[in-house]
């Protein structure tokens, strides 16, 4: 695994819409109206029903977790919502190595995150801290 | 003046932070215990997050307490259902966490999310039993684009059932 600092991860990609959304709020509990019904989703300002911010956020746990294999922990995560994540919209999580620093426990290597859709909206942005146990 | 805002002699506002929301920081919000996370709940949650490909086997497997599944580092054990919680609307008002507080909210109407900061700690495993205790945290305020916006985080801790640290997330909004 190459861990230095610009390296990209593997983007982790969805086509997002109903089905992904449904499956989210029966395990999180968030049957939100306006992520559920585009009524409701107009009435939040937004042009129909949109997808959960936690959701965004679950697919950049996805793209580290795909990325670093069983051989990494997350140490640290943060995450801003910046834009909606819109229907029937291909969402993709992205991530760069920022900096590697050698810890007692190991290579600790920190990420830049973000999520954007197919019209070019970038929809999340975050950081993350992954440490490879020595 | 709590539920007023405070006005400088041009009249701006200059603070939205009454004196009984600063007594309030550090307050207790909720304190929440789950029920045993089993191993059901994890292969749905990593199968909803993974739709439609299939999610890595250490959480779909046949689990057990030989081989207890880990669950994916953003699983929430209270969705649903938690001892002593009772169905009810969610708060989704500007004033939510002062309605959990009691006190009067500032008078603002608009909410937006304004992020998350999590700390991991141990992992959480089928059979797990996780409180949490969540905290008001700060209020802050900055001048905006759009007037004067109000900060607010709150912090919430979760243990497992040795006393371990699982996770600490500050989650902030903005008010305006």
């Amino acid at each position: 695994m190459d861990l230095s600092v610009g390296t990209e991860l593997p983007p982790f990609v969805r086509e997002t819409r109903m089905e992904n959304w449904n499956r989210f709020a029966a395990v999180m509990d968030e049957f939100v109206p306006h992520h559920m019904d585009d009524d409701d989703g107009r009435k939040s300002g937004m042009q129909g029903a949109f997808g959960m911010g936690n959701l965004q956020s679950s697919y950049m746990h996805n793209l580290i977790r795909d990325w670093m294999g069983e051989k990494g922990c997350i140490r640290n995560f943060s995450i801003q919502w910046q834009q909606p994540n819109l229907k029937n919209t291909i969402v993709t999580a992205r991530g760069r190595i920022t900096a590697v620093e050698d810890t007692a426990q190991g290579k600790q290597v920190s990420l830049e995150l973000w999520t954007e859709d197919n019209n070019d909206r970038r929809l999340a942005i975050g950081t993350a801290k992954v440490l490879f146990s020595a | 003046m709590d539920g007023l805002n405070a006005m400088s002699e041009t009249g701006e506002t200059v603070t939205n932070i009454s004196e009984e929301m600063r007594q309030a920081i550090g307050r207790l919000l909720s304190t929440r215990t789950s029920y045993p996370i089993s191993a059901s709940d994890i292969r749905k949650w990593a199968i909803a997050v993974y739709f439609p490909e299939s999610p890595p086997e250490r959480f779909v497997g046949a689990g057990g307490p030989d081989a207890p599944l880990t669950a994916p580092e953003e699983f929430n054990p209270f969705a649903w259902a938690a001892p002593g919680k009772k169905p009810k609307k969610p708060d989704v008002s500007a004033a939510f966490l002062e309605n959990q507080l009691g006190i009067t909210p500032p008078p603002l109407n608009t909410v937006l999310n304004g992020g998350t900061v999590v700390e991991y700690g141990v992992p959480m495993r089928e059979g797990d039993v996780i409180t949490a205790t969540n905290r008001l945290d700060n209020y802050t305020e900055k001048q905006g684009k759009r007037g004067l916006l109000m900060f607010s985080s709150m912090k919430d801790e979760w243990t497992n059932q040795r006393g371990e640290m699982v996770k600490r997330t500050t989650s902030t909004v903005i008010r305006l």
